[in-house]
């Protein structure tokens, strides 16, 4: 029997960040505001199209266990981009309603490689329901007391999918 | 013999076994089709939620005695994709499984051992059908 794909995905070093600029557009004039932090799978495998990826990680529920294994990849990446740009990361909504020690990771994994959590938006990717209300309450609790704004609602287009963002740390 | 298989049909193989996945995927791609393959149930799915395929050849068995994966398969794709056709294999099919099979919409269930030419022959009699 071959070896599980999910191993194979978590490996050190299977997953690749990539990193999609994002501008902001004022007066005529384009600025690099930050960059959105994709991921792609093991090379050569039908894990590297995202779309594959993420389709099997939300089939195995496994959600939270790749979400951390992107961020972190994404984090020791983004070390080499300039300090000043946001890092938009995707986080499923299933992650923040199950996986209670995840804002405790976030947090680790920013301050272990070098990124201001100012730096962090976090772009919320639903492809069920997301969370029930008292899970909802506890997170904005959560959030206010680590200095976090409650998330804004910010309708996004995608077939199956919706986002809402929330940066980390005061906005400017 | 030359079977008349196009780069544009694509075929998904479905198998836990490496060596058997290696040697279909070698067979089918040396005919022309263009190939995926998974080893099991959830990659199979992904896939299968992403792309298009005009046929999947699917073990029944993905994982363990007992298991019949390839039943669930049988079952997503004629929910999504009518026009894909499906061929069981199985080393353990029952009257009852082979008969679930073709309920769920499964357009050929072959009992192993079969040899390449047998399964391609009628992978190829399926595509000819649609």
């Amino acid at each position: 029997m071959s070896e599980s794909a999910l191993n194979r995905i978590l490996q050190p070093g299977a997953i690749t960040p990539v990193y999609q600029p994002v501008f902001r557009v004022s007066n005529g004039k384009k600025e690099i505001h930050g960059v959105e932090c994709l991921s792609r799978g093991p090379r050569g495998t039908n894990f590297e199209s995202a779309e594959v990826l993420f389709e099997y990680v939300r089939l195995k529920r496994e959600e939270s266990l790749v979400d951390r294994a992107c961020i972190a990849a994404a984090f020791r990446g983004a070390s080499a981009l300039p300090t000043t740009l946001r890092l938009g990361i995707n986080v499923h909504a299933s992650t923040l309603g199950r996986d209670h020690g995840f804002i405790a990771f976030l947090q680790s994994t920013a301050a272990a490689t070098g990124i201001a959590a100012q730096r962090i938006v976090i772009e919320i990717v639903e492809h069920a329901p997301p969370w029930t209300t008292s899970v909802s309450s506890r997170r904005s609790n959560s959030s206010a007391s680590s200095a976090w704004p409650s998330p804004s609602m910010t309708s996004a287009s995608g077939n199956r999918t919706s986002k809402c963002c929330s940066t980390c740390g005061p906005t400017t | 013999m030359r079977l008349p298989g196009t780069r544009e049909e694509r075929i998904l193989i479905v198998d836990d076994e490496e060596l058997i996945v290696l040697a279909m995927r070698k067979y089918f791609e040396g005919l022309g089709y263009t190939v995926d393959s998974a080893h099991e149930l959830e990659e199979a799915q992904a896939l299968l939620t992403t792309r298009r395929y005009d046929l999947v050849i699917a073990d029944l068995r993905l994982t363990g005695i007992g298991g019949v994966e390839g039943l669930q398969i049988v079952s997503d794709i004629h929910q999504r994709h009518g026009d894909t056709r499906v061929i069981l294999l199985s080393a353990y099919g029952t009257p009852e499984i082979e008969r679930e099979s073709y309920n769920r919409g499964a357009d050929a269930f072959l009992h192993k051992p079969k040899s390449m030419m047998e399964i391609a022959n009628v992978a190829v009699t399926l595509l000819a059908e649609r």
